[in-house]
C-alpha cells in the first residue's frame, strides 16, 4: 500500500507513559513524549500507532511541544543529547487507513467480503480531544464504520457507542471501569443483532475481553459477544495467513466469525 | 406554608486557599479554570457522573473557590476516564479534563497517589515499561525480543524532575 515501515528503534523506544504519568508526573511524561518524537525525527519518520492511548499521548504531547517554546525547551533538557524540533506528525493506523490509503484503494485488496453485522468501537482518545487529534467528528464518526463496511460488514448503531469502555479508569476503581464497560456490553447484546464488536486500542480489547464472564455472572446472565480488533477483520477479509491475524490472543471465541472465512 | 431549606456545609475562611486557583490557572493545561460558568455541560456529558458523590463542575466551581483540601482529596479526580467529552463540549474552553490532569498533579505533590497508578509508575521507572511484555507470546508471533530495560528512561525520567518521593517509595507514612 505504500507505506514503509522501519524497526530500528524497537530497542529504544520509550513507553509513552499514558494517563497515569500525565495524571501525576506532567514533566516526565511531556519529556517521554518528547523522546519517542525526538528518535522518530532523527530517523526522518513520522509516528503510527494502533492503541488509542499512545496516540493520544503522543499526539497531544506532540501538540504541547509544537505549540509551547517553553515546554519544549524543558523537555529537550531532560532528553539530551537528543533533540525534538517539532517535526514529526502522530496518526493512528485506522486514520492512515481511511484518509492516506482511502476506501477505493484498500477494496482492491479486499478477496473475501462477508456481510457480517459489527459493532464498532472507536475508544474515546481516537477521536477526543477533537481540536487536537483531528481524526472525525466526536459527536458523529464514520471512519470505522466505513473502514468495516469495505469488507462488506454493516455496522450496528447502539446507544452507548460513544461512551467511554473505562479501561483508563481499571488502576483506580475496578468496579467502576467494570460498570462502565458492562452497560456497553449489555447494550450491544440487548438492542442490537451485532455479530462481534470490533475494536481499535489494545485497551479497549482488554476491556471489552477481559470483564465478560465476570460481567456475566454479576448479572446473572450470559454474556458473550467476539470481539475483534479492526485490523483482525481486514486481514480475514483481505484473506491473510491465519496465522499473521493473531487469534491465538483472544480472550473471547471468535470461532463464530472465522467460520464465515472458510471459504 | 412551610418551605424546607437543605442547607449546605458553610465555607469559611480558614477552607480557602487563595493561592489555590491561581496555580490552577498558572499551569500549561490548567488556564481555562476562571473561564468556567458553571453550565454544567461537563456534568452532563460525564460518562460515569452516575457513579460520581461530587460532579466535574463542582470540582471547577470548589477549585475556583480555593478549597484545595477538598478538591486534592476527592476521589472525582482520579475516577475521571479522560474521555474528553468536556473538553469537546465545554463552551467556554475550560477543559476540565485537563483540570483533573492539573489537580491529579497537584495531589500527587502532597502524597496522594492511588496505588493502582504508583504500580505502573513503579514499572515504568524499573523496566522502561508499564506492562509486563511476555518474550514467548512475541516469538509466536515471529516478533524480536523486547530488550532488557536500559538506563535511557531512567535518566530522562529524572532530569525531568520525576516525584520520586509520592510515585516511587512504597509506604509513604
Amino acid at each position: 500500500m505504500g507505506l514503509e515501515f522501519s524497526d530500528s528503534l524497537l530497542d529504544k523506544w520509550s513507553c509513552c507513559g499514558t494517563t497515569f504519568m500525565k495524571d501525576t508526573d506532567f514533566h516526565p511524561w511531556l519529556a517521554l513524549s518528547a523522546y519517542n518524537l525526538a528518535l522518530s525525527e532523527g530517523e526522518g519518520r513520522d509516528i503510527i500507532t494502533l492503541c488509542n492511548g499512545c496516540f493520544n499521548s503522543l499526539k497531544e504531547g506532540n501538540h504541547i511541544l509544537q505549540t509551547n517554546p517553553e515546554l519544549l525547551e524543558r523537555a529537550n533538557a531532560s532528553i539530551s543529547p537528543l533533540k525534538y524540533h517539532g517535526g514529526v506528525r502522530v496518526e493512528h493506523a485506522m486514520s492512515v487507513l481511511y484518509k492516506e490509503i482511502g476506501l477505493p484503494r484498500l477494496k482492491l485488496y479486499i478477496k473475501k467480503p462477508r456481510p457480517l453485522k459489527v459493532a464498532v468501537h472507536y475508544g474515546c482518545h481516537f477521536l477526543r480531544p477533537a481540536k487536537i487529534m483531528q481524526t472525525d467528528n466526536p459527536d458523529d464518526p464514520t471512519t470505522l464504520e466505513e473502514l468495516a463496511g469495505v469488507t462488506g460488514a454493516t455496522s450496528v448503531r447502539w446507544k452507548t457507542q460513544q461512551d467511554c469502555c473505562g479501561a483508563p479508569v481499571l488502576a483506580t476503581n475496578e468496579d467502576l471501569a467494570i460498570h462502565m464497560i458492562s452497560k456497553k456490553l449489555v447494550d450491544i447484546m440487548d438492542n442490537t443483532d451485532a455479530q462481534c464488536v470490533l475494536t481499535s486500542c489494545p485497551f479497549c480489547q482488554i476491556q471489552f475481553e477481559l470483564h465478560q464472564t465476570r460481567i456475566g455472572k454479576m448479572l446473572n446472565r450470559k454474556i458473550e459477544i467476539p470481539v475483534l480488533f479492526q485490523t483482525q477483520l481486514l486481514g480475514l477479509a483481505m484473506d491473510l495467513e491465519m496465522e499473521e491475524l493473531g487469534f491465538d490472543f483472544n480472550l473471547t471465541p471468535v470461532d463464530s466469525i472465522l467460520e464465515h472465512f472458510k471459504e | 406554608m412551610k418551605i424546607d431549606v437543605e442547607y449546605h456545609e458553610l465555607i469559611t475562611n480558614k477552607d480557602i486557599d487563595r493561592r489555590f486557583p491561581a496555580a490552577v490557572a498558572a499551569t500549561a493545561e490548567g488556564r481555562g479554570l476562571y473561564q468556567c460558568v458553571a453550565c454544567g455541560k461537563c456534568s452532563a456529558g460525564c460518562p460515569i457522573s452516575d457513579a460520581l458523590e461530587v460532579l466535574p463542575h463542582q470540582i471547577i466551581r470548589k477549585a475556583i473557590l480555593g478549597l484545595k483540601t477538598q478538591v486534592l482529596s476527592c476521589p472525582t479526580i482520579w475516577v475521571c476516564a479522560t474521555c474528553f467529552r468536556c473538553n469537546d463540549r465545554c463552551p467556554e474552553q475550560v477543559n476540565p479534563a485537563s483540570i483533573m490532569f492539573v489537580l491529579k498533579n497537584m495531589a500527587t505533590d502532597e502524597g496522594i497517589v492511588p496505588e493502582g497508578i504508583q504500580t505502573l509508575v513503579r514499572s515504568l521507572y524499573a523496566n522502561g515499561w508499564a506492562s509486563t511484555i511476555i518474550n514467548y507470546e512475541r516469538e509466536e508471533l515471529n516478533l524480536p525480543e523486547v530488550p532488557e530495560a536500559n538506563d535511557t528512561i531512567r535518566t530522562i525520567l529524572d532530569r525531568a524532575g520525576l516525584k520520586k518521593k509520592s510515585l516511587l517509595e512504597e509506604d509513604k507514612g
